[in-house]
């Protein structure tokens, strides 16, 4: 009978290891771990920041917004892959179910199909749609880009784990060396899969090395305990308690698996005979929360240790507390179940979603109050549906108050969006005004003007087109003083003298000339600079015109695209405010209504252990009316 | 025999304690799936809402003809502990961002960070940044990288990178001007 128990514990935390194996590793966050991306796009880049720190909210939302605007081309079809992903992560599988299934029928690279075909058997194995996720991950053919190659190998050994073919499982991870942040899960399931397959020995031997691995994190730690604690359930039901012992020694004594372990270190003594040794670790569970399985389970162990050392009195006194204790716990979780329907729970879970950050699927557990509504939240969190549940609850009071936060922003924008109207309406009548059309045709006729001079001075050789102003009053004076000269003549001045001053004219003017004849080239060259420049000023004036024009007609569209965007997304937040508000309510009644089934079921088993200890205790009073063994006898021991 | 009979009891206790669930509720695991389904639709529809808001946003504040965004990236950042960054456009602080340890693994990962969404007008500019964290043998490290940038009519993308100089064991800060 007893071997049964053994066997049957043992399947059952085999099965259970694998499950919380699943569950412990994330392969997908594994995956952009190990391989750093090369951005050719910011905005993706931008999108794996957040994604990064696990905020798959922020994370979707840009990457929605990078695809919409043409931001992240050059990471064709990788963004749809990591979309598919994020959606995963954020516990939307429909939709990355969806994603995934179109990136199938759209795309011929096999790589892309293989990513595609291991995040649907993902999502079907999560699910628990195992025969599908068998046939996704039957799809992936070819070379398995190093990325998610040991996700592949894991998720496959699962899947065969968990649709009883354990040889195929030991046939993908026999021989392969796992990379070192994966080993010690190859191991663990190739141990279960030899163990599954009967293959003891091979399943242990994996197993040990596991514990000899260094571990790293918390996680390794405790995979290490389930570890231990499968190869000393495997020892027991192979009648081998000595060894048992071993690893059920190894296993911490606070971690997530430290009750189950004393539990079956006290059955590894007793299945010796060894009832003195078999009561240390189940007297050690006797001071733990009542609220587990194997402590309640502990209580009646001690009753059964005593008497089979014959130690009736006491064994009738551990029954008596027993029965006590198991009352007590009934009574806790009656008191649990009318305040969860009463609504204080759900209250109580509101307040903690206020004090801890909204994102992030963890409360830290050691933080939760000792009231009867909260009292055992740890243990509900451990049950799948109720944790999903959970997180449905968070996410929909985000997202309610994400829609409310942006029902107040869009407010400003209308207010904003008023504020540049009238703006535009104050200055776009100024701008026109000061480009008008009769400045610009002023402009291009004198340019015109000034473009002709220069092509007829460059034709006619003219240098003194380009003359300065100071040049030209002196040529003027010069041809004043010629003019004089000549009317004198006629007169007595001698001839000598007017010959003289008409020579010093004629150097005089030689030399203008001669400065504006060395100058010419320059001169001439700087004219047709200014002329450019003339002419780009005027295009950008004529640019700056258009641009007004332009600014003008978009300004109308734009004004009435964004009074249409705005009212057409207040409509929707409008909208799905309330049917999130309805969703919400619906939530919270099925996270009662969950919390209320678990709880009457554990009142029910508690009720059984409250009977089934009532009669062992009748039972052992009776032995000790019957003087089996007398108190006097065990005070003797 | 009183043995056998404690076994046998333990036997009911651990296949009722661990394994055998009653039904109190029977209709709740479909109610779940459904409501299940439900919040995913739900979840699906407000991320449409905040991408097309986010979209809006953007371009009502920071219009593609005016808009400059400044981005900061590590590239193996051996040499370097990034505490914080500060940004200067033309001589006027603009972004003073202190990294949580966090958002720095963020970065090491391949993570790039939008630190400065603002608006500029066209022509030339100048933008400083100034790196503030642990320089190699944790030493305090402070530079900084400047550079000229042209504002035309497209949006203007700017990338503040993080590499490592291997030879000199030093980190080095460029600063990238993306098209």
């Amino acid at each position: 009978m007893y071997s049964q128990i053994v066997k049957f514990v043992l399947r059952c935390t085999l099965v259970s290891a694998v499950i919380c194996l699943c569950a412990s590793t994330s392969p997908f966050a594994e995956e952009a771990k190990v391989e750093k991306k090369i951005i050719k796009d910011l905005h993706y880049g931008e999108v794996l920041f957040h994604f990064f720190q696990e905020d798959y909210f922020t994370s979707i939302t840009h990457l929605l917004a990078a695809q919409q605007l043409n931001r992240v081309a050059n990471h064709r079809p990788d963004d749809e892959l990591l979309l598919g992903g994020l959606n995963l992560s954020y516990g939307m599988h429909k939709e990355a179910g969806r994603i995934f299934a179109r990136l199938l029928d759209e795309s011929a690279d096999d790589a892309v199909k293989n990513r595609a075909y291991y995040y649907l058997a993902k999502i079907s194995y999560q699910r628990g749609y195992l025969p599908q996720a068998a046939q996704y991950i039957e799809n992936i053919k070819g070379a398995v880009h190093a990325d998610i190659f040991t996700e592949v190998k894991l998720l496959k050994s699962q899947i065969y784990l968990d649709t009883g073919q354990p040889q195929k499982a030991v046939a993908i991870l026999d021989d392969w060396k796992a990379p070192k942040n994966s080993r010690a899960y190859a191991l663990h399931n190739l141990g279960i899969a030899h163990i599954r397959n009967g293959d003891v020995d091979d399943g242990i031997a994996k197993l040990k090395k596991v514990s000899r691995l260094k571990v790293r994190n918390q996680s390794q730690l405790t995979l290490r305990d389930k570890t231990n604690l499968v190869a000393g359930l495997t020892m027991i039901q192979n009648k081998d308690p000595e060894k048992a012992q071993n690893y059920l020694e190894n296993v911490r004594l606070s971690g997530l698996y430290s009750d189950i372990s004393l539990l079956t270190m006290g059955w590894a003594y007793s299945e010796q005979g060894d009832y003195q040794k078999a009561l240390t670790p189940w007297l050690e569970l006797r001071n733990r929360r009542l609220t587990t399985t194997p402590v309640q389970e502990g209580l009646l162990a001690i009753a059964y240790g005593y008497s089979q050392l014959g130690l009736n009195g006491r064994a009738v006194k551990s029954y008596e507390d027993a029965v006590n204790l198991y009352q007590v716990e009934t009574t806790n979780l009656d008191e649990s179940i009318s305040a969860i329907q009463d609504g204080k729970f759900i209250a109580a879970l509101v307040k903690k979603t206020q004090d801890e950050p909204l994102l992030g699927w963890f409360w830290s557990l050691k933080s939760i109050p000792d009231v009867p509504e909260m009292r055992y939240l740890a243990e509900l969190m451990a049950d799948h549906q109720f944790h999903e549940a959970i997180k449905n609850f968070r996410d929909l009071i985000f997202l309610q108050n994400n829609l409310r936060d942006w029902l107040d922003n869009i407010a400003v924008y209308d207010t904003m969006l008023d504020t540049r109207k009238t703006r535009y309406k104050k200055n776009a009548p100024t701008a026109e005004v000061a480009i008008k059309e009769s400045l610009i045709k002023r402009f291009n006729r004198k340019y015109e003007e000034l473009n002709n001079q220069i092509m007829a001075a460059e034709q006619n050789d003219d240098v003194l087109a380009f003359a300065t102003h100071e040049e030209k009053l002196q040529l003027k004076r010069i041809e004043r003083l010629e003019n004089k000269l000549d009317k004198l003549a006629d007169t007595d001045l001698q001839k000598d003298e007017l010959e003289e001053l008409n020579k010093r004219l004629k150097i005089l003017k030689g030399r203008v000339y001669w400065a504006a004849f060395q100058q010419y080239p320059d001169r001439k060259w700087q004219a047709r600079k200014s002329l450019v420049q003339v002419e780009t000023e005027l295009n950008r004036l004529l640019s700056v015109k258009e641009s007004i024009g332009n600014v003008k007609h978009v300004a109308k569209i734009g004004f009435a695209g964004f009074e249409y965007r705005i009212a057409e997304l207040r409509e929707r937040i409008e909208k799905a405010l309330p049917r999130l508000e309805v969703a919400y309510q619906k939530q919270t009644q099925l996270l009662e209504r969950l919390a209320v089934r678990e709880l009457l079921n554990r009142r029910l088993v508690m009720q059984s252990y409250h009977a089934q200890a009532r009669l062992a205790l009748a039972q052992a009073y009776d032995r000790a009316t019957t003087g089996v063994v007398t108190e006097d006898e065990e005070e003797q021991e | 025999m009183p043995g056998k009979i404690i076994v046998f009891i333990i036997t009911l206790l651990l296949v009722n304690g661990i394994y055998a669930a009653t039904q109190p509720d029977p209709g709740l695991d479909d109610d779940f799936k459904s409501l299940d389904g439900r919040v995913q639709e739900l979840k699906k529809e407000v991320l449409e809402i905040n991408r097309d808001l986010y979209i809006l946003e953007e371009e009502l504040l920071f219009p593609s003809n005016t808009q400059i965004a400044v981005f900061v990236s590590v590239d193996v950042g051996e040499f370097f502990d990034l505490d914080s960054v500060q940004v200067k456009l033309d001589d006027k602080i603009v972004a003073n961002y202190l990294y949580t340890k966090r958002e720095v693994e963020a970065l090491h990962r391949g993570g790039v960070q939008q630190l400065y969404l603002g608006n500029i007008a066209s022509g030339e500019h100048e933008l400083v940044a100034i790196f503030v964290g642990k320089g190699p043998s944790g030493r305090d490290y402070r530079r900084g990288a400047n550079v000229k940038v042209e504002k035309g009519l497209g949006a203007k993308y700017l990338e503040l990178k993080i590499t490592d100089r291997t030879i000199k064991k030093q980190p080095d800060f460029v600063i990238k001007e993306w098209q």
